[in-house]
């Protein structure tokens, strides 16, 4: 009875508006008050459960907001409180699909950049939160490993890192939201080339960096939990001589590249270790 | 008491913690007795919250207050929610985690909205089911507070006093009061307040909630948005007599103010809990 209860209770929370079904059916389950009928207690708690979800995307994804307006937003946030069931307790998790759910809306369709918007926005508010980094090697230890043995030894991106290659340019969209160009005029070049972006977290700090074309495969293949060799090979500066053992030690000489681009990469804050695989 | 809970000294008027007043808080700004925490906003991950709350923890002795563990529902406990939230209070051993007498989630759906229960056999015994697991998972006893509702359900056969008396003794529970819910239910369900406070046992009052509500004038909606208003002053200060001693903490969520504002609800809670008399020309205490 109480399953049947609340299952009804839940349909009309979602229902499309006070005159659907599932609210009068929720409505059979409730008794007057002394001055709310039953639709009108319903409406308070199907009100309540929009502004939550409203609210709690507004906060994760405040330029996507921007960017469509209040009202349009309120309209995307009610859709997805519909389409998207909430499968956690946890509300900091509840935009977990709305990037891939705005990016299936035809309506906005005229702003081909939101999807990747709301991606970005997703990545700052998940490094908020993600876990720190494994304390670092000593120092020379980790080096020396992945140079002896770099098919077993893999990078590791920061846990808050999160990589997006957008064919937009939204990481400076996302800055003149920040910084209130957009208040003084200041319009998307459309036009513009897409960016690649590493969003992760330095100590406090969050960061949105924008990656070199010749970096962002490394870092991809980081992500991936590739060997180390494969960014070496990656970085066009593994210069086995032919017939070589895969097996055979890094010459630090001769690969000066290759360990300059890894020390770009920690140095960045971007790479923060390595682990056996 | 569970061994945890005597690890800190809870007592007099805290402040709900809110990511706003970190810094002065850090600072000791308003010398805050004790804060209480709504872990669900440190329920998710080990980065920056939970380094944050580790800042406070290290200043200020915490109560644990929770939304979303939905002990009402029909579902089973969400068995990550509740890892997650035992996981905090392992690390951090608040002096206790308190919880709501509703529900949030129904065939796994989570609504993230407080939502109401029929005051019924069934109702109760889910409630002391789930409380009873968390108690088992805590080893002691939990608080529950009484909810904000604005729905009356036909399957009802109790009155809201009947039932919270019934879930605290059946699961052997103590309760957070929240005076402005009370109040909010008196209004829109028309009952007598002061009756329900006189009908608590005294001995399960473990803690108290102040806040303000919105006023839609057919009825109250607990927002949490706005000052104590002086009705629920009143209430409290019943509430004080009957139940003295019980530590009282004001809670904002929308539109967070400043911290200066929460300092002055809370020296208002203070002056009442001294004994002093609500009233719109300042306080006056009884004794005089």
């Amino acid at each position: 009875m109480l399953r049947e209860l609340q299952q009804a209770f839940s349909e009309a929370l979602y229902a499309e508006g006070p005159e659907s079904p599932s609210v009068a059916a929720a409505a059979e389950n409730l008794d007057l008050m002394p001055r709310l009928d039953a639709p009108a207690s319903l409406a308070i708690y199907r009100s309540a459960v929009g502004n939550c979800m409203t609210e709690s995307l507004g906060e994760i994804f405040p330029v996507c907001a921007e960017l469509v307006g209040e009202d349009c937003f309120r309209t995307v946030a009610n859709l997805y409180l519909r389409g998207i069931p909430s499968r956690h307790a946890d509300l900091a998790r509840v935009g977990d699909a709305f990037p891939e759910f705005v990016a299936s809306l035809d309506f906005l369709s005229r702003l081909p950049y939101l999807a990747d918007t709301a991606r970005l926005e997703l990545g700052l508010h998940n490094a908020y939160s993600a876990s720190w980094p494994p304390p670092p090697h000593a120092p020379g230890v980790l080096g020396q490993a992945i140079a002896d043995e770099p098919e077993r030894w893999r990078f590791l991106l920061s846990p808050s890192a999160t990589l997006l290659a957008s064919a937009h340019p939204v990481l400076t969209l996302w800055e003149a939201h920040q910084d209130r160009r957009i208040e003084g005029g200041w319009t998307l070049d459309r036009r513009a080339p897409g960016e690649r972006i590493l969003v992760f977290r330095q100590g406090a700090e969050i960061h949105a960096d924008l990656v070199e074309p010749s970096l962002w495969p490394i870092l991809l293949s980081i992500s991936e939990g590739e060997p180390v060799v494969k960014q070496l090979e990656l970085a066009g500066a593994l210069r086995r001589s032919e017939g070589q053992s895969r097996d055979s030690g890094i010459n630090p000489e001769e690969n000066l590249p290759i360990l300059t681009t890894i020390e770009v990469l920690f140095e960045r804050g971007w790479v923060v270790g390595g682990e056996p695989i | 008491m569970t061994g945890v809970e005597e690890k800190q000294v809870i007592r007099g008027v805290g402040l709900g913690l809110r990511s706003r007043h970190y810094d002065e808080l850090l600072a000791g700004t308003g010398q805050v007795p004790w804060l209480e925490v709504l872990l669900d906003n440190y329920a998710h991950g080990d980065g920056l919250p939970i380094r944050q709350l580790e800042l406070i923890a290290e200043r200020y002795p915490l109560v644990f207050h929770g939304v979303g563990m939905s002990l009402g529902s029909a579902d089973p406990l969400d068995a990550r929610y509740l890892d997650a939230v035992m996981g905090l209070v392992d690390r951090f051993e608040p002096a206790w985690l308190s919880e709501h007498l509703a529900w949030t989630s129904s065939g796994g759906r989570h609504h993230h909205e407080l939502l109401p229960l029929p005051f019924n056999d069934e109702a109760a015994d889910t409630l002391v089911a789930r409380i009873g697991e968390v108690q088992d998972r805590l080893g002691g006893r939990m608080l529950v507070e009484n909810s904000s509702g604005y729905a009356a359900f036909k399957a009802s056969d109790m009155s809201e006093l009947e039932f919270v008396v019934r879930v605290l003794e059946a699961a052997d529970c103590l309760l957070l009061l929240d005076i402005n819910n009370l109040y909010v239910n008196s209004r829109n369900h028309d009952f007598d307040a002061l009756e329900f406070l006189r009908g608590l046992p005294r001995e399960r009052v473990a803690q108290m909630h102040l806040a303000g509500h919105d006023d839609h004038e057919h009825y109250l909606v607990d927002a949490h948005g706005s000052p104590v208003v002086e009705p629920v002053w009143n209430l409290y200060a019943e509430a004080v007599r009957l139940f003295p001693d019980v530590p009282v903490c004001v809670e904002w969520d929308r539109d967070v103010p400043t911290l200066d504002i929460l300092l002055d609800e809370m020296k208002t809670a203070g002056d009442i809990m001294m004994g002093a008399q609500p009233g719109s020309g300042g306080m006056t205490s009884h004794a005089s």
